[in-house]
């Protein structure tokens, strides 16, 4: 391709903000580790110059070559880079995590190249092979000018669109996939296949700019698509700001432009060049890791994702509104309500510890709960039995007269039984009413299709959740920080907001664990205010406490456990009246 | 192109009588007039021939790995060319200004972005290039940019019958392959099985096609074993050896280049492996420096094989000037960058003489092709230098290569002399 | 591969790779040799992961230095090749508490994020190679003169450098294992590895052993690079491999203990050399990242299962 320098350097430059900008999803968002990057470009590059190459190696051997058009090539190298995004993906968002998913995507990687390399009659091996000039509907291009318009209308459709992924109800899943996958779950998310859907989306678009690229270049090479070229986007990434696609662009921009800056101001010869730029170029991703952590532009920064700017939903009046949830029918004694939770015959094993032995109580509509017992009693286990997040080796939970056994957390949250973490599980890097708003159930646009495909339904319900996640926030007292990151809040102000999150998932069983710990007297009184108003309302509430004063405030009745077993239930005076409990409770 | 178009069966003698017949019809008068003419160049393009070319200010692009570990010979190549400009200028020729650009070892991105580079930024009206995919990459941009191209590093056949496109070397490894095996069953009149070890690259031919045809003609029966490939830039070597030691092979035939070459070497040698290995590459110091002692232990080199101390007079301004300028001695890579960028100088004033605008699309190819001999520092005697003659078709050279023994250090013995794709053998 | 040999001359017989038990046995040879090496290089990396959690890529430009102080001592000074072995030991020893000291150290404070050491790490090692190139140019660098000799036992063959190199990566993995397990110093690393805060609480200062585990494990990767570098040659990039294979040893066998890491690193080098018994050796390679992909599929823990899960 004949045309100017200027314009090949630009699109150079442009693809490697495709790149970067595509990997931030995945990177920056979801905060999944992905050394694939060259991996997925090369494949592309290689998908498409396999499908439209002119079936003759550099070294004159013939190639399988279906010599099919531009557009062809281009749309195989999607359907192989998602499918294959996809494939690397299935274990990735299952099992394998964080340092294990680098060296997975870093296996993937080698395994590309090597094969590239080695399958001489695909791809020419190493030598590489040739394609046709690209052309688009019967338009030739010809110059690398007319080349960079083109690229980099690509590059700027892949940043929007990136973008509003970003700032959509499923950008926000993603970020939340990133701070805490159980605590996503446990608000009734399923975070398998956004994750997996953003595997394969990065890699599509990675392996469509490499079928663009790999035309542009007229030519694909193993060498070309190196481990330094996946390390460089990724550094893009982190220099730029994790989370923040406007960081994402001014970053790959100035590290694109770093070699060619060193070649033409004359300051190095061509030959020094390469070296030093890249003793440059590490000193920069050192200094910036070291001094600016989250990048040039961090998350919320900018106009990227940055719902902390804006202006927040006009607050609702009336402060404490809990009567949207049905209110119990006056008069009703709370021990002939109706049983909404059965627990039966639950028991768990962890190697020779029996966590759980026949454990069995119910939960009634209206009625706190209080389990209690001394410290290894096995009451979070009962927690994880209850929400499936651990799978009992004896018993049932049923929940309104159906078994929830098997289920996963998400599918639990999702029928109507949530819980709130010991440890509260704070998404950290979201803001406090982002925090909330991932609690609310049922977002068009937490789906990817529905995010471009009806864009308005998205945003109405978007406003829809953004008043609802306001209107939890006042409910708990938590209003004033809406905005603020999550991570700046103090501990018991991040237990207002996680309690605001329980209750923005709109289930009417909630599981309690040790709600007031750790948190300052004020706060606590707040919570157990809350609480009791909850049950009030309606729903059906179960707590692991400690402090025995919350549990006298606030139980109607007592499960008592010991050693994974239930050893006494009652009210409150008749547990507190059992010496050998209360021996049990407080001694040794 | 879907095949390699290189049947011409040139044999040293055929070049000969052809270059008789030229000199004697005073297409090439410089041969007959080695003592006459301005400059020190004169002498081997002909008095007043580069002259006509005075005055013209041309750049020319270099195309090399300057850094990575390929970086030694970026530089030996810059340095031969640059002595081809110096004493071009001296001559009353065109001057040549170099222009480079680092392909980093053969990357593929930094060779295109670079070249063009070179094209828009620093004005290049030709080029030099070396490596493989980081040459073969650029052939649609030279094609579409007129830039007439010499492939003098790493030529394989890809660049063949490319518009621009001249190949200034032996194929690597493909060209002297058949010569280089007919040394070895000539020298080792008792091997018969031949093991190949190859990387799949530019000389994959010589490994897949040449050496099964060829092998059991000369050794009289003998056999080639399956081949063996090993990725390029592997450094252990030992599944490979292990391999080789239990196929009991009589001799080894290797493609394998580059830093590579010293591991394999010394690795086979350090395992008892003491059989014959005739390779087609030597990249000094490099590989003598990893292979240790390994590499003078019946290690041959089927090669257009560079001889610094050769008495070529052409070779000897070349090895004069070189050392008085650097302080070394030429090697390979140097030497062939100098005769190409001779060439390209000689291209300039021929053009020039003709009355035609040497910028112009294809017109050094055109004047190229009219009389496609140069004088070569390979191969002469002490009275007239070495010859090499482009083939105007698909723009290869046929020029001396020959066998070369191994010594210490990597220092070259020459034990005969060889012809692309014959299996007749010279005397050294 | 098409059977070459078989279309063009049919006095080639597909069996010709005839003496399977010797080639089995040469194999098995190379391949403990080869394992060995990368499990020291495993386990080098591993002391430095499992306790301070730094993915410390720049473990490459440690055994490059490492190498380069061979050099330089032996070949530049003229001094002898015990004190460039002392020398590679030292500096990577050195080099690597640097590293730790200055710059992990500072992005732990600043609770840097996982992707955020690696990094840095990263960028380390990119400019540091450069810099290498920089300084000593880009030719590869000799350190001749170490005894060498061929031992051979009918046809099967193994150097005495080999044999001396495998030998040292088993005493050191030894050396360091005794120590982690046999000592009050290795109780507290044990201590930082599985619970940083509780160590902290009970008096172990967590830093000192960050510095000691990043002395311990740039030692035995300059060990390594010493072995590479007398055996052949010297230059910027020789780290990048090594320590990449060794990383991924680490993750093969588990990161629970110092035997999954060791074993990782030995069972990957063994496979390379081992699949030439039915593979040219570049399909050796594929098949072995297959297996890799498949066993972090199939068992993300390794192949030693931790008694201290993550």
């Amino acid at each position: 391709m004949a045309g100017s320098y200027l314009a090949d350097l630009a699109s150079q430059v442009t693809f490697l903000i495709a790149l970067t900008v595509s990997l931030n999803l995945l990177l920056g968002f979801a905060g999944q580790m992905s050394l694939a990057t060259a991996a997925f470009y090369g494949l592309g590059a290689y998908t498409c110059a396999v499908l439209t190459g002119q079936g003759a190696s550099l070294t004159g051997q013939s190639l399988f070559a279906p010599q099919l058009p531009f557009v062809g090539g281009l749309v195989g190298a999607v359907l192989v880079t998602f499918a294959a995004g996809l494939i690397v993906a299935a274990p990735a968002a299952r099992r394998v995590r964080g340092d294990y998913l680098i060296l997975l995507t870093l296996a993937f990687h080698f395994l590309f190249v090597t094969v590239t390399s080695t399958w001489v009659d695909l791809t020419g091996g190493p030598n590489g092979m040739m394609l046709p000039p690209l052309s688009l509907f019967g338009f030739e291009i010809t110059t690398t000018d007319q080349a960079f318009w083109m690229v980099l209308a690509w590059a700027i459709a892949v940043s929007l669109i990136c973008w509003r992924i970003g700032a959509s109800p499923f950008g926000r899943i993603l970020r939340g996939v990133r701070e805490d996958e159980v605590a996503l779950q446990a608000l009734g998310k399923p975070t398998v296949w956004p994750k997996s859907l953003t595997f394969g989306f990065t890699a599509a678009i990675a392996g469509a700019t490499g079928a663009v690229s790999a035309a542009y270049m007229q030519f694909v090479a193993p060498t070309t698509y190196s481990l330094d070229l996946a390390i460089l986007v990724a550094a893009c990434v982190a220099l730029g700001g994790a989370g923040n696609i406007v960081g994402s662009v001014i970053a790959a921009v100035m590290i694109g432009s770093l070699r060619p800056l060193l070649e033409n101001t004359g300051l190095f010869s061509s030959d020094t060049a390469v070296p030093w730029q890249t003793v440059i170029y590490g000193v920069i991703l050192v200094l910036c890791m070291v001094f600016r952590p989250a990048g040039l532009l961090p998350e919320g920064i900018g106009f990227a994702s940055g719902r902390s700017r804006k202006t927040l939903p006009g607050e609702p009046r009336n402060v404490v509104d809990l009567k949207r949830t049905e209110k119990a029918a006056p008069g009703s004694k709370r021990g002939d309500a109706e049983i909404v939770v059965e627990v039966r015959g639950l028991s768990k094993t962890f190697g020779g510890l029996k966590a759980a032995q026949n454990v069995s109580f119910n939960l009634r509509k209206g009625e706190i709960v209080a389990l209690i017992g001394p410290n290894g009693a096995g009451k979070s286990t009962i927690f994880n039995l209850m929400t499936g997040a651990i799978c009992p080796d004896e018993g049932d939970v049923v929940l309104r007269g159906r078994s929830i056994l098997g289920e996963d957390p998400c599918r639990v949250a999702n029928l109507g039984m949530a819980r709130y973490f010991q440890h509260v599980r704070i998404l950290e890097g979201l803001t406090a009413i982002d925090n909330v708003a991932l609690g609310v159930p049922d977002q068009a646009g937490e789906k990817l299709s529905r995010v471009f495909l009806s864009p308005v339904a998205v945003a109405r319900r978007e406003r829809e959740v953004q008043v609802e996640a306001m209107h939890q926030l006042h409910n708990v007292g938590a209003a004033g920080y809406a905005g603020e990151t999550a991570r700046d809040l103090a501990f018991g102000q991040q237990k207002l907001i996680a309690f605001a999150r329980l209750l923005a998932t709109g289930a009417d069983v909630l599981l309690l664990d040790e709600p007031t710990s750790g948190v300052d007297p004020r706060s606590a009184e707040q919570i157990i205010e809350l609480v009791r108003a909850l049950a009030q309302a309606g729903k059906t509430i179960c707590i692991v406490e400690h402090s025995l004063h919350v549990v006298s405030e606030l139980a109607d009745r007592i499960v008592f456990m010991d050693a994974g077993a239930v050893v006494g239930e009652g009210t409150v005076a008749e547990i507190t009246g059992r010496q050998d409990l209360v021996e049990l409770y407080f001694g040794t | 192109m879907t095949r390699r178009t290189i049947d011409m069966h040139l044999s040293r003698r055929t070049i000969l009588k052809g270059m008789g017949a030229v000199a004697s019809t005073g297409l090439f008068p410089s041969l007959a007039f080695a003592q006459a003419g301005k400059g020190p160049l004169s002498a081997f393009f002909g008095a007043g021939n580069l002259e006509a070319g005075a005055g013209i200010k041309w750049a020319h692009g270099l195309n090399l790995a300057l850094t990575g570990t390929g970086a030694a010979i970026g530089q030996a190549m810059t340095q031969g060319a640059q002595v081809a400009a110096d004493l071009a200028l001296a001559s009353g020729g065109p001057e040549i200004t170099l222009k480079l650009n680092d392909h980093q070892g053969g990357l593929v991105p930094a060779s295109v972005t670079g070249v063009r580079r070179l094209i828009s930024q620093e004005g290049i009206k030709s080029l030099g290039t070396s490596y493989g995919p980081a040459s073969e990459a650029l052939f649609p941009l030279v094609a579409n940019s007129s830039i007439t191209t010499f492939w003098s590093g790493g030529a394989g056949p890809g660049g063949l019958n490319k518009q621009n496109v001249w190949v200034t070397m032996a194929l690597f490894a493909v060209d002297p392959a058949t010569g280089g095996l007919a040394y070895l069953a000539k020298r080792f009149p008792d091997a018969k099985k031949l093991a190949l070890v190859g990387q799949q690259e530019n000389g994959i031919g010589a490994v897949k096609e040449i050496a099964p045809k060829i092998w059991p003609q000369v050794s009289s029966g003998g056999a080639v074993l399956d081949a063996e490939y090993v990725n390029i830039g592997t450094t252990d070597f030992s599944a490979l050896v292990a391999r080789l030691k239990s196929a009991r092979a009589d001799a080894i035939f290797t493609t394998i280049y580059g830093n590579d070459q010293g591991y394999m070497i010394r690795q086979l040698r350090e395992a008892g492996v003491s059989i014959p290995i005739m390779s087609i590459d030597l990249a000094t110091p490099t590989v003598p420096d990893i292979a240790g002692d390994a590499v003078a232990d019946n290690c041959f080199l089927a090669v257009d094989g560079y001889l610094p101390e050769s008495e070529n007079p052409y070779n000897k301004l070349f090895v004069d000037t070189y050392s008085q300028k650097y302080g070394t001695k030429p090697d390979y890579f140097a030497a062939n960058f100098f005769e190409a960028t001779a060439i390209l100088a000689a291209l300039v004033a021929r053009a020039k003489k003709a009355g035609k605008n040497p910028e112009d699309p294809n017109v050094l190819s055109q004047v190229l092709a009219e009389n496609p001999t140069f004088p070569s520092v390979y191969g002469g005697s002490a009275s007239e230098p070495g010859l090499m003659k482009f083939n105007p078709d698909d723009h290869s050279v046929s020029k001396p290569i020959g066998v070369f023994e191994i010594g210490a250090k990597g220092v070259l013995k020459k034990v005969a002399t060889i012809t692309k794709d014959s299996t007749e053998l010279g005397d050294a | 591969m098409s059977p070459v040999a078989g279309q063009s001359s049919p006095s080639s017989s597909p069996s010709s790779y005839g003496n399977v038990m010797m080639q089995l046995s040469q194999l098995i040879v190379f391949g403990i040799v080869q394992g060995l090496t990368y499990a020291l290089l495993a386990s080098s990396f591993w002391i430095i992961y499992s306790t301070t959690r730094t993915f410390h890529l720049a473990h490459s430009l440690t055994y490059a230095i490492a190498g380069y102080a061979a050099y330089l001592t032996s070949e530049q000074l003229g001094l002898s090749l015990w004190l460039g072995f002392a020398a590679s030991l030292i500096c990577a020893a050195l080099f690597g508490c640097a590293i730790e000291a200055l710059l992990y150290r500072q992005l732990r404070r600043r609770s840097s994020t996982v992707l955020g050491i690696f990094l840095s790490s990263l960028g380390i090692a990119a400019a540091g190679a450069a810099l290498l190139q920089i300084i000593f140019g880009p030719m590869v660098k000799r350190v001749p003169g170490f005894p060498n000799a061929t031992l051979s036992y009918g046809e099967i063959s193994v150097t005495t450098l080999q044999l001396t190199g495998a030998l040292a990566a088993f005493v050191a993995i030894g050396a360091v294992t005794i120590l982690l397990t046999r000592t009050s110093v290795g109780n507290a690393v044990t201590a930082v590895r599985t619970n940083p805060k509780l160590a902290m609480a009970v008096g172990i200062r967590v830093e000192r052993i960050s510095l000691l585990v990043f002395a311990i494990g740039s030692a035995m990767a300059g060990l390594a690079a010493y072995v590479e570098t007398i055996a052949f040659v010297a230059y910027p990039t020789m780290g990048l491999q090594p320590v990449m294979f060794g990383v991924i040893g680490v993750f093969l066998g588990g990161a629970g203990s110092i035997k999954g890491a060791a074993l990782g690193g030995f069972v990957l080098g063994f496979l390379l050399v081992f699949s030439g018994l039915f593979l040219s050796q570049n399909l050796g390679v594929i098949l072995v990242f297959t297996v890799l992909l498949i066993i972090i599929v199939f068992r993300p823990e390794g192949l030693i299962r931790s008694p201290v899960g993550e």
